[in-house]
C-alpha cells in the first residue's frame, strides 16, 4: 500500500514536470523588431548529417559575415540575422515539427530546408498555412510534390536540379570524346526525367544503350554495373548521386575504363579519395575544383576555417550562395514580410540580377513550371584525368 | 555470387552474438557499433599513422576485443541475473556509442584502402578481386575460430560451457573467464566484419545497425548456440537476399528474410541446428 | 492508511488528467500543442509494449506494427476516402490482424528468439512500406492525404480535427480511452492468465490452459494499439515516410524500450512516466541534439544498473530505506511509518 502511495509521488514529480514545461512556455516569442530569424530545418543526424550540418553551416557562415559587416538595413531598420538550425531526420513527420517549432515558437518567417522531397512538402504544409516563405534548398528532381509550383505561392527553389547539367556535360563529351558514342545510364529512384536524357543525348549523337535504376540506400552497386557493363558502354553516367564516387569505384573494379560523368555536385577531390589515382581517369563532373575557387567561396572556406574544425565541406557553396541570393531578394524588396520577398524574387529575371559566388544569377523556369521560381546560376565542371583535377569552366544549366 | 561477401561478414557478426550468447546468456544488441568501431579504428591506424592494412586489421581485432572484455567485466557481469535489463543496457550503450562517434570522428566520409585492386574473370561472370579477398579474410577467420573452438582447451570449454555452465568449471576454468573470452573473441570477429566491410564501402557511425539484424537472423535461423547453424544459415541467407529481388522484384526483397524466418521457425523452432530450450 | 492510498493515486491521475486537458489552452502555441500530441503517442506505445511483458516477451518490433497501422490509415483515407473514424481502427485491426497470424508462428519462440523475431519483422515491414513504391510512395513518402476530417459533436458543433488543438485533444481521448482499455485488460482475468503464464510457463500449460493462444491474443492486443498509435502519427502532420532513419526504424523501437523499462515494466504506470518524463528531456534537450542519444542512452544504462525496475519504483525504494532508518530497536515493533 505504500508503494502505491510512493507511485503517486512519482505522478506528482512527472506532473511537476508537465508544468514547467508548461509555464516555461509562455506562448509565441515576439521577434525583436532587429533580430530577423531565419530557420533552417536539415538532416542533422542520420545517415546524410554530414550534408545536413555541412549546408547549414554554410548559411550560418554566410549570415554571420552580414551580422558583422552591420547586419542587414532593411526599410530603416537593421536586422542581426539569425539562423536557427533544426534536425529533421529525413523524416517529413519530424520535419513538419521542426517546422511548427520554427515558425511557432520561434517566430521565423523564413524556412530554408530539406532534402528530400517528402521534407520539402511537408514543411510546406506547415509554413504555407503561417504564409511563411519556403526556401527549398535542395531536391533531387523536378516537379515532385515538395518542389515549386504556381499552386504554391510561398516557395522558392534556389537551386537547380541535375537534370539540368546534361546538356553542358553532353556538349562536353561530344567535344572531348568524339569516339565515345554508346552511353548506359545508371539511375536513382527520384523521379529524375530518364527519357528527356535519352532524347536530349540522342539528340547529341549518342546511342543510349540502356538504363538501370536503384533505390536509396543501396550500398552495393555490383549488381547495377555488371549489368550496364555486360551492354559495353563507352560512358556510363551515374545520375544525381552523392555517391558517385563510389559507384566510379564499383565500375572500375569491375573492369570499366571509359568515361564516367556525374552529374551532382560531388566533388572531385572525393572522387580522387575515394577511387584512388588509378581509378581518376575520363571522369566528367559538376563538381567544383577549389583551386579555382571564386573569391565569395574562398571567403566562406576562411570562414569556415576559422569556426569549425572539420575540412572544408565541398557542397558548401551551394546553399552559401542560396543565403547570398536570399539576403539579395531582402534588400530588393526592402522589407521582411514573406510576400514582398515573393514579389521580389519574382521581378528578379533578367540575368545577373543576383550575384553570387559562382557568377551572376537571376530566377527562372517559367516554360517549365509556369512560374519563375528556380534559381538558375552557373554550375562548374571539372574533369579528371591521370589523378589530377582539370578546371573546365562555369557553364549556365538549361533550366527553362 | 557477390552476395557472398557479404554474407560472410554477416556470418562473422553470428559468430560473435552466437558465442557471447550461448556463454554469457546475454543479446549484445551493441555488437553493431563494435563492428563499427572497429572499422573507425582501422581507419585511422591507417590515415594517421600509415600502418598497412592487414596490421591496422589486427590491432584493431585486439583493441576491440579488449574493449569487449571491459566492457564485459563492468557492465554485462552485473546484469546477468535479468536479461532485459541487459537488453536494455545494450540498447542504451549502442545509443551512446553511435552518437559518440558521431560526435567524434565527426561526419566526414571515410574510407579504408582497398583490399585489391580491380577485377577477376571468373566462370564467365566478373567480380571485383576485393569481395574475393573479403570472402577468403572472412572464411580464415571462421576456420581459425572452428580449429580453437575444437582444438583447445579453452574452446573446447566454452563449447561445453555454452551448453552447461557447470561443465566449464569442472573443466577448472571459472564463468568469468569463459565471458571474458567469448566476449573478446566475439568483438574481435565484429571488428573484423567491420573493417572487411568499411573497405569493401565507406564507414560511417551508423554502418552497424544493418549487420546486426541481419546477424541475429542468422542466429535465429541456424540456432542460437549452433555454430555450424550460424554458417548455414548465413549463407542461406545472403542466398535468399541476392536472389528474391531478381526474382520477384525489389518490394519482396525484405519479406525474403522474413518468409523464411517464418517458415524455418514454424517447421523446427529451434533453427536448423538448435538445441531444444 | 489504505483510503490514504487511495485518495492520493486518484487525486495524482487527477491532476495529470487536468494538466493534459489544460496545457494546450495555456501554451496556446501549435507547435508545443504538436509536441505534446507526440508525447501523447508513444505514451501509448510504450504502454503497449509493456502489455507483451506481461506475457514475459520482448518485443521489439513495435515499430513495424506502428507503420502498418499508419500506412493503412494514410492509404485509406488518400485512396477510398474513407473518414478518420473508420480509418483509425482500421489501421490497429490491420496490425492486430497481422499480429494474430504471425502470432502462431511466433509465440512458439521464446525469450531472445522472440525479441530478434520482432527486430526482423520491423524492418521487413518497414522495407515492405519502403519498397512498394506504387502504394507507398516510397522515397517521396506521403503527403498531404486527408487529416481527421471534421465531426459534429453534440455541444461543441462542428468540430474540424484539423487544427492543432483539436487534433490534440483527439489524441488524448483515443490514448485515454485506450490506456483504460489495457489496464482492464490487465486486471482482468485474461490479465491474470497472461501473468501467470509469465511467471510459469511449463506449469500454466499443466494446468490446462493452452499457453500459446494466450499469448497469441496478448500479441495481437498490443499490436493493435500499435497500430492506433501509428495512425495517430500519421494524420498528425499528414506526412509519412518509411525511409531508413526516419520515424519507423530501428532507432524508434530502442528509444521506445528504453522509456518503458526506465519508466518501469513491472507497473501500468511505468511506461507512462518514462515516455513523459523522457520525451520531455529530448525536447529540453533540442539545442544539443547531437548529444541526444548519448544522454538518453546513459540514463538508460544507468537506471538499469541501479534501479532495474525503473523510475516508478525509486520513490518505493526511498520509502523502504527510510523506513530501517526508523526501525525500532527493540522486538515490539511499531507501526511502520506512512
Amino acid at each position: 500500500m505504500e508503494g502505491k502511495r510512493k507511485v503517486w509521488c512519482v505522478f506528482g514529480i512527472v506532473v511537476l514536470l508537465w508544468a514547467a514545461f508548461v509555464m516555461g512556455n509562455p506562448g509565441v516569442s515576439q521577434g525583436a523588431a532587429k533580430t530577423l530569424k531565419v530557420g533552417m530545418i536539415m538532416p542533422l543526424s542520420g545517415p546524410i548529417s554530414i550534408v545536413g550540418v555541412g549546408l547549414t553551416r554554410a548559411v550560418e557562415l554566410y549570415f554571420d559575415k552580414v551580422n558583422e559587416e552591420g547586419g542587414l538595413a532593411i526599410g530603416g531598420d537593421t536586422y542581426k540575422i539569425q539562423l536557427i538550425a533544426e534536425d529533421s531526420k529525413i523524416d517529413p513527420t519530424v520535419a513538419a515539427t521542426a517546422a511548427k517549432k520554427l515558425i511557432h515558437k520561434d517566430g521565423a518567417q523564413f524556412v530554408f530546408g530539406s532534402i528530400s522531397p517528402p521534407e520539402a512538402a511537408a514543411i510546406y504544409q506547415v509554413s504555407s498555412k503561417a504564409k511563411a516563405l519556403h526556401v527549398i534548398t535542395w531536391i533531387d528532381a523536378p516537379g515532385v510534390p515538395g518542389d515549386i509550383s504556381p499552386k504554391k505561392p510561398y516557395a522558392v527553389r534556389l537551386i537547380s536540379t541535375s537534370n539540368a547539367n546534361w546538356e553542358m556535360d553532353y556538349d562536353f563529351l561530344r567535344k572531348t570524346y568524339p569516339e565515345a558514342k554508346k552511353l548506359f545510364l545508371v539511375v536513382p529512384d527520384v523521379g529524375l526525367p530518364i527519357e528527356k536524357a535519352k532524347k536530349l543525348a540522342e539528340e547529341k549523337g549518342l546511342t543510349v544503350l540502356g538504363h538501370e535504376i536503384w533505390k536509396l540506400g543501396v550500398e552495393d552497386f555490383i549488381p547495377y554495373y555488371t549489368k550496364a557493363l555486360a551492354t559495353k558502354p563507352d560512358v556510363i553516367q551515374a545520375m544525381n548521386s552523392a555517391q558517385a564516387g563510389f559507384q566510379l569505384r564499383t565500375a572500375r573494379q569491375l573492369g570499366f575504363k571509359g568515361v564516367f560523368i556525374s552529374d551532382s555536385p560531388l566533388a572531385p577531390g572525393i572522387f580522387l579519395s575515394i577511387v584512388g589515382p588509378e581509378g581518376s581517369h575520363d571522369v566528367i563532373t559538376n563538381g567544383m575544383d577549389f583551386t579555382k575557387a571564386t573569391p565569395s567561396m574562398k571567403e566562406s572556406m576562411d570562414r569556415w576555417q576559422k569556426k569549425f574544425k572539420e575540412p572544408y565541406f565541398e557542397d558548401a557553396p551551394i546553399t552559401w550562395s542560396e543565403a547570398e541570393v536570399f539576403v539579395q531578394a531582402l534588400k530588393k524588396a526592402n522589407s521582411v514580410k514573406p510576400e514582398k520577398v515573393m514579389a521580389a524574387f519574382d521581378s528578379m529575371t533578367a540575368p545577373g540580377s543576383f550575384q553570387t559566388c559562382w557568377g551572376p544569377a537571376h530566377m527562372g523556369g517559367a516554360k517549365s513550371f509556369g512560374v519563375n521560381r528556380v534559381l538558375v546560376r552557373p554550375i562548374p565542371m571539372t574533369r579528371l584525368m591521370n589523378g589530377k583535377i582539370e578546371f573546365i569552366g562555369f557553364k549556365m544549366p538549361a533550366v527553362e | 555470387m557477390n552476395g557472398l561477401a557479404l554474407g560472410w561478414i554477416y556470418v562473422l557478426m553470428a559468430l560473435g552474438l552466437t558465442l557471447i550468447f550461448g556463454i554469457m546468456h546475454i543479446m549484445q544488441f551493441a555488437h553493431g557499433e563494435i563492428y563499427m568501431l572497429g572499422a573507425y579504428v582501422v581507419y585511422y591506424l591507417t590515415a594517421s599513422l600509415g600502418l598497412p592494412l592487414l596490421t591496422a586489421t589486427a590491432l584493431s581485432m585486439l583493441v576491440m576485443a579488449g574493449v569487449g572484455l571491459v566492457l564485459e567485466r563492468f557492465l554485462f557481469r552485473r546484469l546477468k541475473v535479468d536479461w532485459s535489463s541487459a537488453v536494455v543496457a545494450a540498447t542504451g550503450l549502442t545509443l551512446i556509442l553511435q552518437s559518440g562517434s558521431v560526435v567524434m570522428f565527426g561526419l566526414y566520409q571515410r574510407n579504408i584502402p582497398l583490399l585489391a585492386q580491380g577485377p577477376f574473370h571468373i566462370l564467365g561472370s566478373v567480380v571485383p578481386k576485393d569481395r574475393i579477398v573479403a570472402v577468403a579474410g572472412a572464411v580464415v577467420l571462421s576456420l581459425v575460430l572452428y580449429l580453437f573452438l575444437n582444438l583447445t582447451r579453452y574452446g573446447e570449454a566454452m563449447v561445453a560451457s555454452a551448453q552447461n555452465p557447470e561443465g566449464a568449471i569442472l573443466q577448472g576454468i571459472g564463468p568469468h573467464r569463459m565471458s571474458a573470452l567469448s566476449m573478446g573473441i566475439g568483438c574481435a570477429l565484429a571488428a573484423a566484419g567491420g573493417t572487411l566491410a568499411g573497405s569493401l564501402f565507406t564507414l560511417s557511425p551508423y554502418m552497424g545497425l544493418v549487420p546486426l539484424v541481419k546477424g541475429m537472423t542468422i542466429i535465429v535461423l541456424g540456432g542460437m548456440g549452433s555454430l555450424p547453424g550460424a554458417f548455414i544459415a548465413g549463407m542461406v541467407l545472403g542466398l535468399i537476399d541476392g536472389l528474391v529481388p531478381i526474382l520477384f522484384g525489389a518490394a519482396w526483397a525484405s519479406m525474403g528474410p522474413l518468409i523464411l524466418v517464418i517458415v524455418v521457425l514454424v517447421i523446427k523452432p529451434q533453427g536448423f541446428f538448435g538445441h531444444a530450450e | 492508511m489504505q483510503n490514504r492510498s487511495s485518495l492520493g493515486i486518484s487525486l495524482g491521475w487527477a491532476l495529470a488528467v487536468i494538466l493534459a486537458i489544460v496545457s494546450p489552452l495555456a501554451l496556446s502555441n501549435i507547435y508545443w500543442t504538436s509536441a505534446l500530441t507526440r508525447i501523447l503517442i508513444s505514451v501509448l506505445m510504450a504502454a503497449s509494449l509493456r502489455t507483451v511483458y506481461l506475457v514475459g516477451e520482448f518485443s521489439l518490433g513495435h515499430v513495424g506494427f506502428m507503420c502498418l497501422g499508419a500506412y493503412t490509415s494514410a492509404l485509406m483515407t488518400l485512396k477510398a476516402n474513407l473518414p478518420f473514424a473508420l480509418t483509425l481502427p482500421a489501421g490497429g485491426f490491420l496490425a492486430g490482424l497481422t499480429a494474430l497470424l504471425l502470432g502462431y508462428p511466433f509465440m512458439r519462440v521464446k525469450g531472445i528468439y522472440f525479441v530478434i523475431l520482432t527486430v526482423v519483422t520491423s524492418e521487413s515491414l518497414r522495407l515492405l512500406a519502403f519498397n512498394w513504391s506504387d502504394l507507398t510512395g516510397g522515397t517521396d513518402g506521403l503527403i498531404g492525404f486527408p487529416g481527421a476530417g471534421s465531426l459534429s459533436i453534440p455541444i461543441l458543433g462542428q468540430v474540424d480535427f484539423g487544427g492543432s488543438n483539436e487534433y490534440y485533444y483527439l489524441t488524448l481521448t483515443v490514448v485515454c480511452a485506450s490506456l483504460y482499455i489495457l489496464y482492464c485488460l490487465e486486471k482482468s482475468r485474461l490479465g491474470f492468465t497472461w501473468l501467470a503464464i509469465r511467471e510459469t510457463d511449463r506449469m500454466a500449460g499443466a494446468v490446462g490452459i493452452n499457453v500459446l493462444k494466450y499469448k497469441v491474443i496478448n500479441f495481437s492486443a498490443a499490436c493493435f494499439f500499435a497500430g492506433i498509435g501509428g495512425a495517430l502519427l500519421a494524420h498528425s502532420e499528414q506526412a509519412l515516410s518509411a525511409l531508413e532513419g526516419a520515424s519507423f526504424g530501428i532507432m524508434t523501437t530502442i528509444y521506445l524500450l528504453v522509456y518503458t523499462v526506465v519508466g518501469g515494466k513491472m507497473r501500468f504506470e511505468g511506461p507512462i512516466v518514462g515516455a513523459v518524463v523522457l520525451s520531455l528531456i529530448s525536447e529540453f534537450t533540442r539545442p544539443v541534439e547531437e548529444y541526444q542519444p548519448m544522454i538518453i542512452g546513459a540514463i538508460a544504462i544507468v537506471i538499469v544498473m541501479l534501479s532495474p525496475d525503473g523510475l516508478v519504483t525509486i520513490p518505493k525504494r526511498v520509502g523502504l530505506r527510510r523506513l530501517r532508518s526508523f526501525a525500532p530497536k527493540s522486538k515490539a515493533a511499531a507501526k511502520p511509518k506512512a
